[in-house]
């Protein structure tokens, strides 16, 4: 009886095996494809690029080769089988034609290929918010295995707030893509920063009396136990009719200098006319990288409601700070683009790993270029002092924040660019020249996974390895532990510098 | 057929034609807002994700059902025909006698008893499955019962076990329930002591131990393990409201073999059916949330969710009415703004908005829900802040989940800013709904077109009024403080006939002859009335006098305004001496004076808006 039973499904299974058409009429065309990965460099150890057809047809055959290996996958849903994947891989370039039936004939669609190129880390991590205002009780951070389509909760709202006191976690970063010191902030109720020193849990309030507030946006030095913090009053508004939704300006703003080892906060930066933020360090360390914009009003009441009125002539440029790690000393900041100059707004910049290349974005005006459709990536050539539109990588919508792998050789963007509201994850190799390549969205086992999924992923940021400590641990952590006050120190300045 | 039969008959079906009836003529704009607030997609990636955690499954299938209160007399025959099935399960498994078949009907009632009293949670309900949840959770338990007496002993202990760690995945708090009946029931049964005892244990065990196991692979607070299921809002504390008479009817069949006297035939049968019967259909009558306000509150919503703005006006008018029998009666805020919205979508503002009653009522609730929850999407669109429309029906979203209305508002919003990838987004996920696929067709055809919008509802009347250049604000005081300075704020350059006719009402609205003089001169301009409306010459009126504008004085007003400001003068001298408070001031004006922009200016004032 068994036997038969196994006949019969061997039987079956033969009957629905996939062939490939080959009376097809050849179209000039490639595919159209979800997401777009035609033409893509991949990374070596990327999980399968699965994709949805988005061509009209009533059958669809998809055939995948790479020196002698060959998968033929049939319908509209490429779902490319894990083993597969990396048989295909390991001979360095895929070749994926694709073919559909539509009214009784055959269609080939031109090949395109995937590049298999370096590797990239293993592990992201983001925070998975709803794209409310105020609302933000399911929101979580988790990380995901980019070999594979395995994703874990790092740490969630819901295992800490209760229904009367919210809580709010963000900023979560990483020394140098290592999960065993990494931080990031809960704010509200149990608040304080999480900061994990060599796998030991600890919490932190970084707001003193001389400063502002605890801190916000934070970069991790590269070989002292240092984290450079902005501290940020922050404010959002609403768009009453435009595609931009929200504007979030700092009423003020400043940056901060945490020693992790002593547990002190001192000041980098804090110039009452000067809005600074989104400090990055150069990867020796003794280069801080931050944005600025100069703003004079009243302080007081009014001058929340002033900055927005004012919010379009808001414009940050770039500057960069000498600094001596070893004797904590600071020079005197330069600046690197005249944002102001070019009547736009630089934020977020970050250095790649061998200090050559600076990416940014640059909006029109503002900090807070996620919820701005102007926002574009930008690259600058550190070596050569030149900078460029990054074409390759931008969309019609907002391109914010990014990350760069630790080899340097990929970058990771937030991208608005499929629905225009929810932010999703890309990537894009570089090459020597500051060349990317044409993006490719966070592959899923579900093509239509980015379609319909209604969160949005925020902050992604790379790791060499997955976050040890579980959700558990750190939700009653957060929930049983004060916050340890940070002591204030005065800051050391070098004026020859 | 004797008379006890018919009475047997009538016993299941009365009370389900009784609440059906109750529910299609009483609810049902309330049944419409119910289904608008829950959401189901034929879409295995969204349904998917009610597998990920306890009574996920439960709230799939009640949010599968809640669809169809899209045609309140098909959802609520679906809502008595669970019912009456869920009364015909008990009556068998515990051979409840049929003379006393209407006392299996009790948790049915409290059921339904449950829903309809909600109230004002309606708006904050995060468990937008829970209309049905209870009910299909409440079968679960007769169905445990009887499939518990069918296990042999040897594989009782397995069986609870296994039926607990699945149950609780599939229903949550229901097989709490359902394990402690069954364990009643196999106590008082035949079996051996021992298979009792282990039953018992066992239980009692997995119990404990289901939520823990589910809570280590979850990111859920273990208290929250206990109740999963039950209909429940976080945005306030109300668990006992929502959560007790769930609980109340879930816990009758645990008591139900203690009663001994149900098995018995019953001497008055009739007799005493009809006076449960009669108890039961009182306290469901108690039970519904019969605040004048809320209802109207309710009606109008619906009505502007589908723009029918005459009969949004229509219901304020009933509510009027009401009034005028009812000493002190105010209408709400949300009724108050949602009749303006109408009165301005049928262009009567100017004629009549002063004409109704005008108040602050409190919320009958023991916690004021914010107003903007209510109608904050609805006001925002219809009034061209399509920004904060789109981002209150996310705040909705994140704070209650996704529904129907606000993927609508959000689309809507998305199509009067002409943002393609937005509003296409909204529209794929309305393809996948069974009562909005047509109405996501349409609007993907406005998006293929976006010159339909000037000729399509509700965007021919919204679009007139984005004419201003985008700006920044928030409605942290409230929606009312939001459209004001939208409207009295800077006038836009290039501003619409239209939008001028609603800057101008919104002036009126702010007593200030200054931002009414301002407002009424561009109106004139742009709209060029033949006749200007009553409201505008009395406040036209109005004004030229406390400023003795001998020029303004001699516009050429109708005779009424005249009269009716020289009435209201008169009244007021007359009575001058014996008045000390507005109150008093306000009582003495007889109501034809009321409906003027005369009362309005000098009388209304100080309302609490929120």
């Amino acid at each position: 009886m068994k036997i038969r039973t196994l006949i019969l499904l061997s039987l079956a299974f033969t009957a629905c095996s996939v062939s490939v058409p080959d009376n097809a009429g050849l179209s000039d065309a490639v595919p159209g494809i979800f997401p777009d990965y035609t033409d893509v460099v991949i990374p070596a150890n990327i999980a399968p690029l699965n994709f949805r057809i988005e061509e009209q047809g009533d059958r669809y055959v998809t055939l995948l080769t790479a020196g002698s290996s060959r998968v033929v996958i049939s319908g509209p849903k490429v779902i490319i089988p894990s083993r597969k994947w990396e048989e295909l891989k390991g001979n360095g370039r895929i070749e994926v034609q694709v073919f559909v039936r539509n009214e009784g004939s055959w269609t080939q669609f031109r090949p395109f290929s995937m590049e298999v190129s370096d590797e990239i880390d293993p592990y992201i991590s983001y925070r998975i918010i709803p794209v409310a205002v105020e609302a933000y009780e399911k929101l979580t951070i988790r990380q995901r295995d980019l070999t594979g389509f395995r994703e874990k909760v790092i740490v969630s709202n819901t295992m800490v707030q209760t229904n009367q006191s919210g809580t709010c976690i963000n900023c979560h970063y990483y020394r140098g893509g290592d999960t065993d010191n990494m931080m990031f902030h809960v704010r509200q109720y149990k608040g304080g920063t999480i900061l994990v020193l060599d796998g030991k849990l600890n919490k932190v309030n970084m707001k003193t009396d001389s400063t502002i507030s605890a801190g916000v946006y934070p970069s991790w030095h590269p070989t002292h136990d240092y984290i450079a913090l902005s501290n940020n009053k922050t404010h959002q508004s609403i768009h009453s009719a435009s595609h931009d939704k929200l504007e979030v300006l700092d009423e003020e703003s400043d940056l901060i200098l945490y020693d992790t080892r002593n547990n002190t906060v001192s000041v980098i930066e804090n110039d009452v006319n000067e809005l600074e933020c989104f400090p990055g360090w150069a990867p020796d360390g003794r280069t801080l990288y931050y944005v600025s914009a100069h703003y004079e009003a009243p302080f007081g009441p009014q001058r929340r409601d002033q900055i927005f009125r004012d919010s379009r002539s808001l414009h940050f440029n770039l500057y960069s700070k000498p600094f001596d790690p070893d004797t904590r000393t600071w020079g005197k900041s330069k600046v690197v683009y005249d944002a102001v100059a070019a009547d736009s707004s630089m934020t977020w910049p970050r250095v790649s790993p061998d200090g050559r290349w600076l990416l940014c974005c640059i909006s029109t005006h503002g900090v807070f270029p996620l919820d701005q459709i102007a926002s574009d990536l930008y690259l600058f050539d550190l070596k050569e002092g030149t900078e460029r539109y990054a074409q390759e990588l931008n969309s019609p919508f907002a391109e914010s924040y990014h990350a760069w792998s630790t080899n340097g050789k990929w970058v990771m963007f937030s991208t608005r660019r499929e629905d225009g509201i929810h932010t999703r994850v890309y990537f894009s190799h570089i090459d020597d020249n500051g060349q990317f390549s044409k993006p490719i969205a966070l592959p899923q086992r579900d093509p239509d996974h980015s379609k319909e999924f209604l969160f949005a992923y925020n902050i992604p940021e790379f790791m060499t390895e997955p976050v040890h400590i579980t959700p558990r641990q750190f939700a009653s952590f957060i929930s049983g532990t004060d916050a340890v006050p940070a002591k204030y120190e005065s800051k050391k300045e070098n004026d020859d510098e | 057929m004797n008379k006890n039969t018919i009475y047997r008959i009538l016993s299941s079906l009365i009370p389900a034609l009784v609440i059906w009836i109750f529910l299609i003529t009483q609810c049902r704009d309330w049944l419409l807002q119910v289904e608008s607030r829950s959401l189901f997609l034929f879409d295995w990636f969204w349904i998917k994700d009610f597998g990920l955690y306890p009574s996920g499954p439960l709230a799939c299938v009640s949010q599968f059902l809640a669809q169809f209160l899209h045609l309140p007399w098909l959802g609520s025959l679906i809502w008595v025909l669970l019912l009456t099935l869920a009364s015909e399960v008990t009556v068998k498994t515990y051979g409840i006698s049929p003379d006393r078949k209407v006392l299996a009907w009790i948790p049915s009632f409290i059921l339904t008893g449950a829903n309809i009293s909600l109230g004002y949670l309606l708006y904050i309900m995060d468990t937008p499955g829970y209309f049905f949840e209870p009910v299909l959770g409440y079968l679960l338990i007769p169905v445990t019962v009887r499939l518990s007496r069918k296990v042999p002993d040897r594989f009782i202990i397995p069986a609870i076990a296994a039926w607990v760690v699945v149950g609780y995945w599939f229903a949550g708090y229901y097989i709490f329930m359902a394990v402690l009946a069954s364990v009643i029931d196999i106590f008082r049964s035949d079996r051996k002591r021992k298979f009792k005892y282990a039953a018992v244990t066992t239980a009692l065990f997995v119990t404990l131990l289901s939520p823990m196991i589910y809570f280590g692979l979850s990111t859920y607070r273990l208290e929250a393990g206990w109740t999963l299921g039950l209909p429940a809002t976080s945005y306030i504390e109300t668990r006992a409201r929502t959560f007790l008479p769930v609980m109340a009817a879930t816990l009758i069949p645990a008591v139900i073999p203690f009663l001994g006297f149900l098995r018995r035939p019953a001497r008055r049968t009739v007799l005493s059916g009809t006076s449960v019967f009669a108890v039961c259909i009182v306290l469901l009558y108690l039970s519904w949330f019969r605040d004048v306000n809320y209802n109207a509150e309710i009606r109008m919503i619906q009505a502007a969710d589908e723009m029918d703005w005459k009969r949004c006006t229509r219901v304020m008018q009933d509510v009027s009415r009401i009034a005028d029998r009812k000493k002190g009666y105010k209408p709400t805020r949300p009724m108050v703004l949602l009749n303006e919205l109408a009165l301005i979508k049928n262009g009567q503002e100017g004629q009549t908005g002063f004409a109704f009653d005008n108040g602050d009522a409190p919320q009958k609730n023991s916690h004021e829900i914010p107003m903007v929850l209510q109608i904050g999407k609805i006001v925002y669109l219809h009034y061209g802040i399509p920004g904060f429309c789109h981002r209150w029906c996310l705040e909705e979203t994140t704070e209650f989940g996704w529904s129907f209305s606000r993927i609508k508002y959000l689309t809507m919003e998305a199509v009067t800013l002409r943002d393609k990838a937005h509003a296409l987004k909204n529209i794929g996920m309305l393809e996948h709904t069974l009562f909005y696929r047509k109405w996501a067709d349409e609007q993907k055809k406005i998006v293929q077109d976006w010159n339909l919008t000037s000729k399509t509802k509700p965007y021919d009347q919204i679009m007139p009024l984005l004419c201003y250049d985008d700006e920044m604000n928030d409605d942290v005081n409230g929606i009312e403080y939001a459209l004001s300075s939208h409207f009295t704020g800077k006038h836009p350059e290039q501003p619409t006939a239209l939008y001028d006719r609603v800057a101008l009402y919104w002036a009126l609205k702010s007593q200030s002859s200054l931002l009414f003089w301002s407002k009424f001169f561009i109106y004139l301009e742009s709209n060029n009335p033949t006749k200007l409306d009553r409201h505008y010459q009395e406040a036209a009126y109005l004004f030229s006098h406390i400023e003795n504008n001998e020029a303004l004085k001699a516009l050429p007003y109708d005779k009424i305004t005249q009269d009716l400001y020289d009435s209201m003068m008169q009244t007021l001298r007359k009575n001058e001496s014996k008045l000390t408070s507005l109150e008093q001031a306000r009582a003495i004006l007889p109501n034809h004076l009321r409906q003027t922009y005369y009362y309005y200016y000098y009388f209304v004032r100080g309302l609490e808006t929120f």
